[in-house]
């Protein structure tokens, strides 16, 4: 019912319809990877080193003659699935928490606002990089690491978000209504939430890979041969000056990656908003709007 | 009428907030009230009389911090829990302001079948299939069912919400400010369907305003609350016959089209400070013009008057 409302809102909204078709392109290409990578990643080719490009290898090779496209296709997955799983855990763990303090309010608040203020007194990256490099770098602690401090974000932004909407008259409604509280809050709190959530999110894509591409790049994600673009930017630091080429491609792709997630939420946070009606000149605000992200 | 038991008694009720800086406000104070099946109680008074407390009192949304709230012969003053849930059944709400009711992602259907749901009442497909006939009842084209609340008009939404607290047949239904937000015009319709759906489904009203002249229009009798008190209480026809100062006061100052060369407001521009409260005295005797010495000490309760009304006022006892 209200689904449909929405959207048939997307789809007139051009930048939505437009950042959301880049989107599913970008993460589609490394599912279906198999399928749409002309070489083998992890394949040396000793015949090609370090070639600009040719038909067989459109981006070029690397210093061990691997095929530069396949691997920046094959390590969409390592670097996105790790975005996303990241994503799931700390949304889920932030929001639980969230919605918990901001509703019980008193003690409970009281404990899970400290706990979550003395996660955000650490600097996160450097707790991110003691934590790997104890554990031993490899994906699951790194997940474990990012999850471990990007969750709290998540548990601010639910926690405010809950304080004001409980105050509103629907909550006291929906008791009159009948509900119990766990109705009110999976009825009328969550469904409230969720959109500003899905907007974080999807702007979080973005900030995650930069934060996990900074972890490869101190060689503290995947280890070799996986490809990863953290890890190909670091590879191809020692070619800067002969190939630049193999610090370009990797670059390149994370900084795509991230200025379409976040473009995207920026459009589902118009969309989402019922009362926000966008009017004409959608290609004027979009050139603005790209004007503001350089 | 008086024959008949009331269907809602408020005995001795009150209720005090405690600030942030400790300090007491006591927004209620001894409030008795005994509302009848089939009328409506008006509730008038200024901002911050303790009108809307009262609401609140009774919804048990909050708790009352003493005296008994007796709906239909039980005291649901101390109830929690489960038990609070069905007293919610009996009692509905319809608030001042209708867009903030209304949770902005939720659908008019389902806003509508939520009460009748999860009061046990219906499943939620046979809930659906009323959705069309409520609609109707409050005046509305059934297709609103499938819209979101930003799309409708303030009234619209009003009348929905009404809709909703006749739905699940309650004994009492509690009108704070309902008509308050929305402009004249439809401030009418909205009255208008009040009474009609009062007659048709024998309903009980305590309607709760500001405005003295909405408030007589629709109500049997009237309460008129000073300062966390009940002062006067009155059949809504012999309003102009009011004994009580603040009552007197409050009539010259409703506000009619036809006097144009009305003098000054007799009520002095000064509000119910903490003060007035807190005092031991009548809480409207600073501002009385009839005050006694004798209202400085002590504070009248709610008497038979001569007329038949009932007052809280020393200079008329």
């Amino acid at each position: 019912m209200s689904g449909t409302y929405y959207l048939k809102k997307a789809m007139k909204d051009p930048q939505f319809v437009i950042f959301l078709i880049l989107a599913v392109v970008l993460i589609l290409v490394p599912v279906f990877a198999p399928f749409v990578a002309p070489n083998d990643p992890i394949e040396p080719d000793y015949s090609n080193l370090l070639i600009d490009h040719s038909a067989k290898y459109p981006l070029g090779t690397d210093e061990i003659g691997r095929c530069m496209l396949s691997r920046l296709i094959y390590g969409g997955r390592t670097s996105l699935l790790i975005v996303f799983v990241v994503i799931l855990i700390s949304s889920v763990i932030g929001v639980v928490l969230g919605i918990l303090a901001g509703y019980a309010g008193g003690k409970v608040d009281m404990l899970i606002s400290r706990i979550t203020d003395i996660f955000i007194a650490v600097p996160q990256t450097v707790f991110v990089i003691a934590l790997v490099s104890v554990l031993g770098s490899s994906l699951k602690n790194t997940i474990l690491a990012m999850s471990l401090v990007s969750w709290t974000e998540y548990c601010r932004v639910t926690r405010a978000l809950v304080l004001s909407l409980k105050e509103n008259p629907y909550v006291e409604e929906g008791r009159l209504g009948g509900m119990n509280e766990f109705q009110i809050i999976l009825k009328l709190i969550l469904p409230n939430v969720f959109p500003y959530l899905l907007v974080n999110i999807t702007q979080d894509i973005g900030a995650q890979l930069l934060t996990l591409s900074g972890l490869s790049l101190l060689g503290l994600s995947s280890q070799p041969p996986t490809p990863e673009w953290g890890a190909m930017l670091s590879g191809g630091r020692k070619f800067i000056q002969a190939n630049p080429r193999m610090i370009m491609y990797p670059g390149l792709t994370i900084v795509m990656n991230v200025v379409v997630f976040n473009l995207l939420g920026d459009a589902l946070r118009d969309v989402l908003d019922p009362r926000f009606v966008k009017k004409k000149h959608h290609f004027r605000r979009m050139r603005e709007w790209l004007n503001k992200t350089e | 009428m008086d024959k008949k038991e009331p269907i809602l008694e408020l005995n001795h009720v009150s209720k005090t907030f405690t600030t942030e800086d400790g300090r007491e406000v006591r927004a209620v104070k001894d409030a008795s009230l005994a509302v009848y099946p089939g009328e409506c109680i008006g509730i008038v008074g200024e901002s911050g009389c303790g009108k809307s407390t009262i609401a609140r009192l009774i919804t048990r949304i909050i708790d009352p911090s003493g005296g008994e709230i007796i709906l239909a012969g039980e005291n649901i003053a101390d109830k929690k829990g489960r038990k609070l849930k069905a007293v919610y059944r009996d009692i509905q709400m319809v608030y001042q302001d209708p867009y903030s009711v209304f949770s902005p992602r939720a659908g008019i259907g389902t806003f509508l079948t939520d009460g009748l749901v999860y009061h046990g009442i219906m499943t939620r497909s046979e809930a659906l299939k009323e959705v069309g006939k409520l609609l109707e009842m409050v005046d509305l084209p059934a297709e609103l069912a499938d819209r979101l609340p930003h799309q409708l008009s303030g009234g619209q939404l009003q009348r929905v919400v009404i809709a909703r607290a006749v739905s699940i047949r309650p004994k009492v239904i509690l009108l704070d400010e309902a008509t308050s937000a929305l402009d004249v015009s439809v401030q009418k319709q909205v009255l208008n369907l009040l009474m009609r759906l009062k007659k048709e489904y024998n309903l009980t009203y305590v309607f709760i305003g500001h405005d003295l002249a909405v408030v007589r229009s629709i109500a049997d009798r009237i309460a008129v609350m000073y300062a966390g008190l009940i002062v006067e209480e009155m059949d809504s026809d012999e309003l102009e016959q009011a004994e009580h100062p603040y009552t007197k006061k409050l009539l010259q100052s409703v506000f009619s089209v036809n006097d144009r060369n009305r003098k000054v407001i007799p009520i002095e521009n000064m509000s119910v400070s903490d003060e007035n409260l807190q005092t031991l005295g009548c809480p409207f005797q600073p501002r009385c013009p009839e005050a006694l010495p004798a209202c400085k000490n002590a504070c009248p309760m709610l008497r038979m008057t001569k007329s038949g009304h009932k007052a809280a006022c020393l200079a008329l006892e």
